[in-house]
């Protein structure tokens, strides 16, 4: 259904402005609800994050101080990342990549459980959470 | 202790660059061959490069802003050689440019802490399914 679709997109879109996520969900939508195949999706989901970061940038740009030598670095060599990355992707199986992705999801969402129940339990001492804000 | 041998390695110049150069690389490569998730490496990275200091919207805002060339490169791929055609996405292009900056903008009056905890479970659980189903 189109209208979900939509709807699916604008939440994605404003949790990964948000840093919620970590750029997946839209993919879990795409296979789990649209059941679309892992690649198709990954590749959906590579132009949709174009879109949502390029307008959330323009919002983040104006009040956030960007590293600039590391992201410059990291932009650099990340293009060649990129190029191995998805060659790869078109060599293997969608069974493997969905495992991958799985494991990705797996790792993102347990270590930010992990921080955040850290967190909360350093709380009461008060000395991390002064240094994280 | 790898922790604390990257971080000393980073605080020269010359050091940082390689250890940036690194995490770029291996971001750059889990971007194109998952689709997502490089911005978790280069948010980790630059823990061990920055340090804690860095204020954690920022290190998002530099994370998202490294990993736009390298989603322009991985995407234009992925349309050419398995038809992830605009077509297909159309409907979530035009919601992702709206909910990008409405996200963008809730982020500067909120910290979205419980919003996080709430979709890891969330996460992890779709991780497991990917993972472990069919």
């Amino acid at each position: 259904m189109y209208i979900f679709d939509v709807i699916a997109g604008f939440l994605a879109a404003a949790l990964a402005a948000m840093g919620v996520g970590g750029g997946g969900l839209l993919v879990i939508y795409l296979t789990e609800i649209a059941d679309m195949e892992q690649r198709l999706a990954q590749g959906i989901n590579l132009l949709f994050f174009l879109c949502a970061s390029v307008s959330a940038m323009a919002v983040h740009l104006k009040t956030r101080r960007i590293a600039w030598r590391a992201a410059l670095i990291f932009a650099l060599t990340g293009a060649i990342g990129a190029l191995v990355g998805v060659s790869l992707a078109h060599r293997v199986s969608n069974r493997l990549l969905r495992k991958a992705f799985g494991i990705l999801l797996m790792y993102a969402g347990g270590s930010t459980l992990i921080k955040t129940f850290s967190e909360y339990s350093n709380g009461h001492k008060g000395r991390k959470r002064e240094g994280i804000r | 202790m790898i922790k604390q041998k990257i971080r000393e390695l980073a605080a020269d110049r010359r050091g940082f660059a390689a250890v940036a150069a690194l995490f770029g690389a291996l971001a750059g490569t889990v971007n194109g061959f998952i689709g997502s998730g490089g911005g978790i490496l280069l948010i980790y990275g630059m823990e061990l490069l920055l340090g804690e200091e860095q204020d954690t919207k920022d290190r998002f805002t530099t994370a998202v802003v490294s990993i736009l060339p390298m989603s322009a490169i991985s995407a234009y791929i992925y349309y050419r050689n398995s038809g992830a055609s605009v077509a297909d996405a159309a409907p979530y292009l035009s919601a992702a440019l709206f909910g990008g900056v409405f996200g963008a903008w809730l982020m500067t009056v909120i910290t979205p802490k419980i919003l996080k905890t709430v979709f890891a479970v969330l996460i992890v659980w779709a991780g497991y399914r990917a993972f472990f189903g069919s």
